[in-house]
């Protein structure tokens, strides 16, 4: 008989809600994983992954139709002819920008997991301590020491590849055999190691298993075929997404009930327990509304949905919102300034080439402000580099070109650069409801404030200094740098809005992850995030949840008594 | 879209065959470019056919217009161009309809005459260099992406295998 009462609810199936749900059921919890999308079955529901360019209408171009349709999805790299059924289309969830935000969503089983760009790369204490050191946000309740334990046991079942470098800015971690680079990429590495002590080029660690363990195989996942086509899903499972591990993992253990087309409007309150007691949600299609009960609620619906449903949870208690007595949810919402990139060439190694398509590229570890403050800019920035050659249009027309396209003649070296820039939480960057207009659910629009600082622009000068310098330094020609001028948003690194503190005065969540003012409701999404430091994020939401999961499931008694009121 | 398992397809590009739609094999006077937002003349459909054949023509392996890569191109442009795009792109086929080297447009013109026009130091008229660029572009893509030369001349490697970082060039 189908019941309404759980042991746990998880809000969202992406990449962290999928670990809570993973976590939960093998712990022998009944748990309930609610998605708002539609069902996205690995292997099965992949319609483009063994599909070769001239398969598709338009070679995996968009159409003007698609483009106009969508001036925001089709922003993102990976909204393109073979993925973008993987994508929210602008009409479908319209959402309002006081300043120009381009919010990508992946409203599906998995979420963005499928179309995730798999960089994986620890934090350190140089992140960590960044708040307190240079005061620009509450003290992270943790340091490296508390989550390195469950980076090591997220890593050891998502497979990432990597190699040990040694560097205390990013930690090692447990890796399978890394990518291998190009023979300008190791060239360049040497004359920076040469030229600096501090700017270390190494692999991109990355959710792709080069080399699977008994872990991966009884996952029935496979190795990487370098393919590069991710964002489609993998038919041999190369790369870690929630729909071919973690969600499978629930299931197997019978303790999961999954619902997809389940959106949810609120958390509910029950002010005589003064907990929550469980979630209202509306199924998508029928508009339906349901109530469903649990202990413990873990809400993993994205950053800005996380933060969307703690808003819209309003009781007698909380009138403004889940454990918002102190007016901070929502404010302090931060991403990663992916603005800048500088483009060149190298015509020497033309001896070499390269074979198969890497799924991941270089990586130099934040260098600036890491030791002591040296620029007028706070923080840093990481480097993302890569020299590959590639194939190039000949010049005349007739036999001859014909000949030389039949000889894949390829270009000289090309290398390009890009910043992944750390930004500061501000209060004014943040995140609100618009009463006024509510979507076919019921559920409010976010309105989305969001905007750079000064700083962004001095630490993007910076990059533009210090990796021209370095290119130089290499003897790289025709160096030229871009600033696309991007919205925030388009780094699809959200972070925020529901931070991490000491204080409850100050921030939401404590150390564990659990709302300080209503303690059987955790996030661990990227809305708990108090700063972004410079790594890709979806690592360090794996970690804290499993941790936050651990953590819940030891104090499960504290929460046992029965749920319904 | 195509929903194929991984042995399938292995098995498919092993016994890939080419198939040429039937329109291509005779010259009728049937309107064979289906389009909704470019708009092309007869006379242009023919200037588009041989621009294409010039750019690939036929060696001991089929050329360009063998392939239809005339009417894949045109279909590309129709359906992904912006409005903008589309325009310079006509405007840019009606100047080149009339433009002369020798004395001579493209279509009056024998085989090396017409190479000629792509031939960026002779042209120098700058509207009519962007429209052969964009032509020259589309057939080379069209081709290189063609099912005939991504199985049969240059194999598309789905499956790649791991990446070698380091490959000395033959």
């Amino acid at each position: 008989m189908e019941t309404n009462n759980f042991d746990v609810i998880v809000i969202g199936s992406g990449i962290s809600g999928s670990w809570a749900a993973k976590e939960f059921t093998e712990k022998g919890l009944k748990t309930l994983l609610l998605e708002r999308g539609r069902k996205v079955e690995h292997l099965k529901d992949y319609p483009t992954t063994n599909l070769s360019p001239f398969e598709f209408p338009h070679l995996g171009e968009l159409t003007n139709k698609v483009k106009k349709e969508n001036p925001i999805a089709s922003k993102c790299y990976a909204f393109r002819e073979d993925a973008m059924h993987f994508f929210v289309k602008d009409k479908q969830h319209p959402y309002q920008q006081s300043k120009p935000f381009d919010w990508i969503r992946g409203y599906q089983l998995g979420g963005r997991s499928i179309t995730w760009g798999r960089q994986t790369q620890r934090w350190s204490d140089f992140d960590f301590n960044g708040p307190k050191k240079d005061g620009f946000a509450v003290d992270w309740p943790i340091r490296y020491p508390d989550i390195a334990p469950w980076y090591s046991y997220v890593e050891k079942y998502v497979g990432i590849s990597g190699n040990k470098d040694g560097l205390a800015a990013l930690p090692d971690g447990e890796f399978l055999p890394a990518m291998e680079m190009t023979i300008v990429e190791k060239y360049f590495k040497g004359k920076m190691d040469a030229a600096y002590s501090d700017r270390h080029v190494i692999v991109g660690r990355c959710a792709h298993v080069t080399k699977p363990t008994a872990v991966h195989l009884a996952q029935g996942r496979g190795a990487c075929q370098a393919r590069n086509l991710c964002q489609r899903g993998c038919p041999f499972g190369g790369y870690f997404n929630s729909n071919s591990t973690t969600i499978p993992a629930a299931q197997k253990t019978g303790n999961l009930t999954l619902k997809t087309e389940a959106v949810v409007h609120s958390i509910i309150y029950n002010e005589e327990k003064g907990r929550a007691s469980g979630v209202r949600v509306i199924d998508t299609l029928t508009k339906e509304e349901s109530v469903f009960y649990a202990k413990i609620i873990f809400v993993n619906a994205g950053t800005l949905n996380t933060n969307l449903i703690l808003l819209n949870s309003k009781s007698k208690r909380f009138p403004n919102g889940l454990g918002n007595d102190h007016d901070i949810l929502g404010k302090y919402v931060a991403f990663h300034n992916y603005r800048g990139s500088i483009t060149a060439e190298f015509d020497q190694y033309k001896e070499y080439t390269s074979e198969g398509r890497r799924p991941t590229n270089m990586y130099i570890p934040r260098f600036r402000n890491l030791h002591k403050q040296e620029t007028g800019f706070l923080r840093g920035y990481a480097v993302g580099f890569k020299a590959l050659r590639k194939s190039i249009i000949p010049e005349g027309v007739g036999a001859s070109l014909k000949n030389q396209l039949i000889a894949e003649k390829e270009s000289n070296w090309q290398i390009k650069s890009h910043i992944m820039g750390e930004t500061i939480p501000r209060e004014q960057n943040r995140v609100s409801l618009d009463l006024n207009k509510l979507d076919e659910w019921g559920i409010p629009a976010l309105n989305i404030d969001i905007d750079y600082t000064e700083n962004e622009e001095l630490m993007l000068k910076d990059y533009f200094e210090q990796v021209t310098e370095m290119f130089e330094k290499a003897g790289f020609t025709n160096i030229k740098t871009h600033d696309s001028k991007q919205s925030p948003g388009l780094d699809i690194h959200e972070m925020g809005g529901v931070r991490m503190g000491n204080e409850p005065q100050t921030s939401l969540l404590n150390n564990w992850n659990q709302m300080h003012l209503c303690n059987n409701v955790f996030v661990t999404d990227g809305a708990c995030m108090t700063s972004t430091g410079t790594q890709n994020p979806s690592l360090t939401y794996m970690a804290l949840t499993a941790r936050a999961c651990d953590y819940a499931f030891k104090h499960i008694n504290e929460w046992s008594e029965k749920s319904v009121g | 879209m195509k929903r194929r398992d991984l042995l399938k397809h292995v098995f498919i590009v092993g016994a890939a065959t080419l198939v040429l739609p039937a329109y291509l094999t005779s010259c009728t006077s049937q309107p064979r470019f289906a389009l909704s937002r470019l708009k092309l003349t007869r006379d242009q459909e023919l200037l588009l056919t041989e621009l294409t054949d010039v750019v690939i023509p036929k060696t001991d392996t089929p050329g360009a217009k063998e392939l239809g890569v005339h009417v894949f191109f045109t279909k590309m442009i129709d359906d992904c161009f912006s409005d903008e795009e589309i325009m310079i792109f006509e405007k840019g086929m009606a100047s080149f309809e009339l433009y002369t080297l020798n004395g001579k447009t493209f279509i009056s013109s024998d085989k090396e005459g017409k190479e000629a026009f792509f031939n960026s130091s002779i042209v120098n008229d700058l509207k009519i260099k962007k429209f052969l660029e964009t032509i020259k572009y589309q057939v080379v893509r069209g081709y290189t992406c063609s099912e005939y030369v991504m199985t049969k001349i240059i194999p598309y490697q789905l499956v790649p295998g791991p990446f070698k970082g380091v490959v000395k060039v033959n």
